[in-house]
C-alpha cells in the first residue's frame, strides 16, 4: 500500500492499465455471481435488469443511492488519509458509532440555536471519531502495536458501548432500545421530501474537495506522503513521523465521526443499533478500490450504493437473496488487489522467454 | 501483454452481450412498478417481518398468513430479519415499488411508518403494534393502520375454565414482560377466575422476562407448594419451564402463544392464542372493504383471540363450565359482556 501510492506518483502505471484492471475486476465479479445465481436456479440475465431497473427506476431509488453513499464517501476519504502514511483505519464503525452519539447527546439535551447545535455536534463527534481512531494510531506509534488489530477490537467496544447506552441510559421511552429523537428544527432538511437522502451529500463533495486539496497541494499532504513512502526517510528529513502518523488516525476516525453525525441528524434523528451496516469496512474497500483518490473514492461509492439499492429491489420481485452483493463486492476487491500481481507475474514470466536483448523493450 | 488484451476484449465482449441482451428484453418483460392501473383483485401485499419466519411463533404465523394471502391469488412479497434502523428503507422500497399494502410486523414499526405514509399517500402501511407515543386515531396519517389486540377477552375465558377445574381452590399464573398486554391479561384471567369460582385463590408472578425457562419453571414449582393445582402461563419460553414443572407434578396447565397441547395431551386444558395469521389476511380484506386504517382492536369478537379446544379434556370439563366458557364467548361477541382492561395487579401477588 505505502509503494502503491508512491508508485502512481513517479511512475504511473498506464491509464489503459488500471482501466484494464478494474475493468478484468468487474469482469470476473459478474461471472462469479453469474455461476451464484445459475445455482439458485434463476435467470442471471433477468437478475440483472431487476437490479438495474431497481436502481434506477425514479427519482427517489436515485436518492436512495445517494443517501447510501454518503457515510462510506466520508468515512473512505478518512480512511486515504490514514493510509497516505500507511495506517489502515478498519475502525470506521466504531468511530462512527462514538460520532453518532455524541452527536446525538448535543442534538437532544443542547438546547441552543440550530447553528450552534450543528456545529457543536459536528465538532464533537470529530473529537469523538477522531480519538477513537487516534487512539489506535498513537497505540502504533508508540508502542508499535497493529493499528488495524486496535482499530477492530475497538469497534467492538464501541458497539457494546453503544448497546448499553441505547437500552439503559439513554433509552426513549416505549421499550425500543433507542435514544430519543433529536428535535426537528435540528435535523438536516432533506433534498427532495419523501426520500432518506438530505444536504449532508453535499458536505461530502466539499470535503472531497478539501481531502483532495490538502493531499496534493499542501506541505502537510506532502509530509503525510513522505511517511507513507518511507518513514525512515522522512524523519530523515525532519518531519515529525509519530505525530503526524497519529494526527492521520485522527483525522481519519474524525472522519468516520462526522459520518456518524450527518447520519444521526440527516437520516436516522437517533442511534439505535444497525445504523452502521459495516459502512468501515465497505469504506475501506472502496478506498483501496479507489486508489485512494477522492473522486474515485465517490465514484466507487455510489457504484456499491447503486447496487445495493437494485438488489434490494430485486430480490422483492426475485428469489434471489440479497448476500449476492456482498459476493460481487467481495469479487470485485479479490480481483482489484490479486491482478496486478497475477499480471506482474505474468509479465515477468513472458520476459524471461525473450532473448535477454529484447527484454528491456516488452 | 496481447494476450492479456483478448482476454478483456473477450470479457468486455461478454458483457456487452449481456448489456445487448437486457436491452432486447425490456419491452416484454414487466418491472415491479408498472402497476399503476391496479385491479382490486390484484392487491400487491408485503410483509415486513422484524425476525427469522422460522421462529415457530410471532413472524411464522404471520408469514404463514401471507401464504395464505398468495393462496387467494394476491401478489405477495416479504422481508425478514429486518433490523430496526433498516425498517424505514424497508418501507419506502416497498412503497416505491407498487405495493399496496405494506405490513409491519411489530410495535417498532409504527414510528417509521408514521414518519414514510404521508410520502406515499397511495399505499396502506399496517403495524402489528400499538401506535408510538404521541400519536392518535386523530392526529395519524389515514393511511396508517395499527391494531391492540384485546388478547385479554380470551385469558377472561380461560379464568373461567381454570376456575371452574380447580380442586384445591389455589391456581398459579406465570407471567412474562411486566407490560400491559401482560398486565391486562393477568388480570383479565382472574376476573375469569372469580367468574366461575369466587372462592379461587390465584398466586401470580410476573418473572420479567420471555426467555427464561428457569425462571419460569422456579415460579412454577414455588406456586404448585403453595397447593396450587392449575397454572396458566402466558410467557412464551420462560413459560415452557412452568409447563415443565407442571410436568413433573402431574399439574394441570393453562398454555399460551399456540395450540400447546402435544406437549402435555393430558395435562393441557386449553391454550389463550391469537391468530396473527388471521391478521394479516384480514389487512387484505379491510382495504377491500375500506375500513382500513385507525386503531384496529381485534378480539375475541371477530375470531382474532379465542381459546384453544379442550382435546383430551373434553370429557373431563364438566358441562356446566363448557356451557358458561360458551355464554361468555356470546356475550363478548354480542357486547353485552366487556371484559375489564385492567393494569394493576389483583391476584395474590408473590413476586421474589
Amino acid at each position: 500500500m505505502k509503494q502503491f501510492l508512491f508508485k502512481k506518483r513517479e511512475n504511473r502505471p498506464s491509464f489503459l492499465d488500471s482501466v484494464a484492471n478494474t475493468c478484468l475486476a468487474i469482469a470476473m465479479a459478474i461471472i462469479v455471481s453469474i455461476i451464484f445465481i445459475l445455482s439458485l436456479g434463476e435467470n442471471p440475465i433477468s437478475v440483472f435488469e431487476f437490479i438495474i431497473r431497481g436502481a434506477f427506476r425514479n427519482t427517489s431509488s436515485v436518492l436512495e443511492i445517494l443517501a447510501k453513499s454518503t457515510p462510506i464517501i466520508i468515512i473512505g476519504l478518512g480512511v486515504s488519509i490514514a493510509a497516505a502514511t500507511g495506517m489502515t483505519n478498519l475502525g470506521g464503525d466504531g468511530q462512527f458509532y462514538m460520532g453518532a452519539i455524541s452527536a446525538a447527546i448535543i442534538g437532544i439535551y443542547l438546547e441552543a440555536p440550530v447553528w450552534i447545535v450543528w456545529i457543536a455536534a459536528i465538532c464533537v463527534s470529530i473529537l469523538a471519531g477522531g480519538i477513537w481512531g487516534g487512539f489506535a494510531g498513537f497505540l502504533r506509534a508508540t508502542i508499535d502495536t497493529s493499528e488495524v488489530i486496535i482499530a477492530i477490537m475497538m469497534n467492538y467496544i464501541a458497539l457494546f458501548l453503544i448497546g448499553f447506552l441505547v437500552s439503559n441510559p439513554l433509552q426513549a421511552p416505549g421499550g425500543i432500545p433507542q435514544t430519543r429523537a433529536i428535535p426537528q428544527i435540528v435535523q438536516l432538511p432533506k433534498l427532495i421530501a419523501g426520500s432518506r437522502a438530505h444536504w449532508g451529500i453535499v458536505f461530502v463533495a466539499l470535503l472531497a474537495l478539501f481531502v483532495w486539496f490538502v493531499m496534493n497541494r499542501t506541505v502537510f499532504g506532502f509530509q503525510l506522503l513522505t511517511i507513507g513512502k518511507s518513514a525512515k526517510a522522512a524523519q530523515y528529513g525532519g518531519i515529525a513521523v509519530k505525530k503526524l502518523s497519529v494526527t492521520s488516525m485522527f483525522i481519519a476516525g474524525g472522519f468516520a465521526g462526522f459520518a456518524g453525525m450527518i447520519e444521526v441528524f440527516g437520516t436516522y434523528y437517533r442511534v439505535l443499533e444497525g445504523i452502521s451496516s459495516s459502512f468501515g469496512f465497505t469504506a475501506v474497500m472502496i478506498a483501496i478500490l479507489a486508489r485512494y483518490r477522492p473522486l474515485g473514492i465517490i465514484v466507487g461509492s455510489l457504484l456499491i450504493s447503486t447496487l445495493t439499492v437494485g438488489v434490494n429491489s430485486m430480490q422483492i420481485a426475485v428469489n434471489v437473496p440479497t448476500s449476492i452483493v456482498t459476493v460481487i463486492q467481495s469479487v470485485v476487491v479479490f480481483s482489484i488487489l490479486v491482478m496486478p500481481k497475477i499480471r506482474a507475474n505474468f509479465q515477468h514470466a513472458q520476459r524471461k522467454r525473450l532473448p535477454p536483448d529484447e527484454r528491456e523493450e516488452s | 501483454m496481447k494476450r492479456f488484451f483478448a482476454l478483456i476484449l473477450c470479457m468486455l465482449l461478454l458483457i456487452s452481450c449481456f448489456a445487448c441482451d437486457k436491452g432486447g428484453k425490456t419491452p416484454e418483460q414487466s418491472t415491479p412498478s408498472s402497476m399503476d392501473g391496479k385491479q382490486k383483485k390484484e392487491l400487491k401485499v408485503a410483509l415486513i417481518l422484524p425476525g427469522s419466519l422460522n421462529d415457530g411463533g410471532w413472524n411464522a404465523n404471520a408469514y404463514a398468513g401471507l401464504q395464505e394471502l398468495e393462496k387467494e391469488g394476491y401478489k405477495v412479497a416479504f422481508t425478514e430479519s429486518v433490523q430496526i434502523s433498516a425498517i424505514e428503507e424497508a418501507f419506502r422500497n416497498y412503497a416505491n415499488s407498487g405495493f399496496d399494502l405494506v405490513i409491519g410486523h411489530g410495535f417498532e414499526f409504527g414510528e417509521p411508518a408514521i414518519r414514510v405514509a404521508p410520502d406515499f399517500p397511495e399505499v396502506n402501511f399496517f403495524v402489528s403494534g400499538k401506535m408510538p407515543d404521541g400519536v392518535t386515531v386523530d392526529n395519524m396519517p389515514k393511511n396508517v393502520g395499527f391494531m391492540d389486540m384485546k388478547e385479554y377477552e380470551a385469558a377472561y375465558l380461560a379464568g373461567i375454565v381454570a376456575g371452574g377445574m380447580t380442586e384445591t381452590n389455589i391456581i398459579g399464573y406465570v407471567a412474562g414482560l411486566e407490560i400491559p398486554s401482560q398486565l391486562s391479561n393477568m388480570a383479565a384471567f382472574v376476573k375469569g377466575v372469580e367468574f366461575s369460582n369466587p372462592d379461587a385463590k390465584i398466586y401470580g408472578v410476573v418473572t420479567g422476562t420471555f426467555e427464561d425457562p428457569n425462571k419460569g419453571q422456579e415460579a412454577a414449582k414455588a406456586q404448585i407448594d403453595l397447593g396450587a393445582d392449575i397454572i396458566c402461563q402466558t410467557a412464551d419460553s420462560t413459560g415452557m419451564g412452568a409447563i415443565q414443572a407442571c410436568i413433573e407434578k402431574n399439574i394441570k396447565i393453562v398454555g399460551y402463544g399456540a395450540d400447546q397441547f402435544e406437549i402435555a395431551p393430558e395435562l393441557i386444558m386449553t391454550c389463550i392464542v391469537t391468530d396473527n395469521k388471521s391478521v394479516i389476511v384480514k389487512q387484505a380484506k379491510r382495504i377491500l372493504d375500506g375500513s382500513f386504517g385507525g386503531l384496529w382492536e381485534p378480539g375475541v369478537q371477530d375470531g382474532t383471540c379465542f381459546i384453544t379446544p379442550w382435546h383430551n379434556f373434553d370429557s373431563k370439563i364438566p358441562q356446566e363450565i363448557k356451557n358458561m366458557v360458551a355464554k361468555a364467548t356470546e356475550e363478548i361477541k354480542a357486547g353485552t359482556l366487556v371484559v375489564p382492561y385492567i393494569l394493576e395487579r389483583i391476584d395474590h401477588k408473590m413476586d421474589n
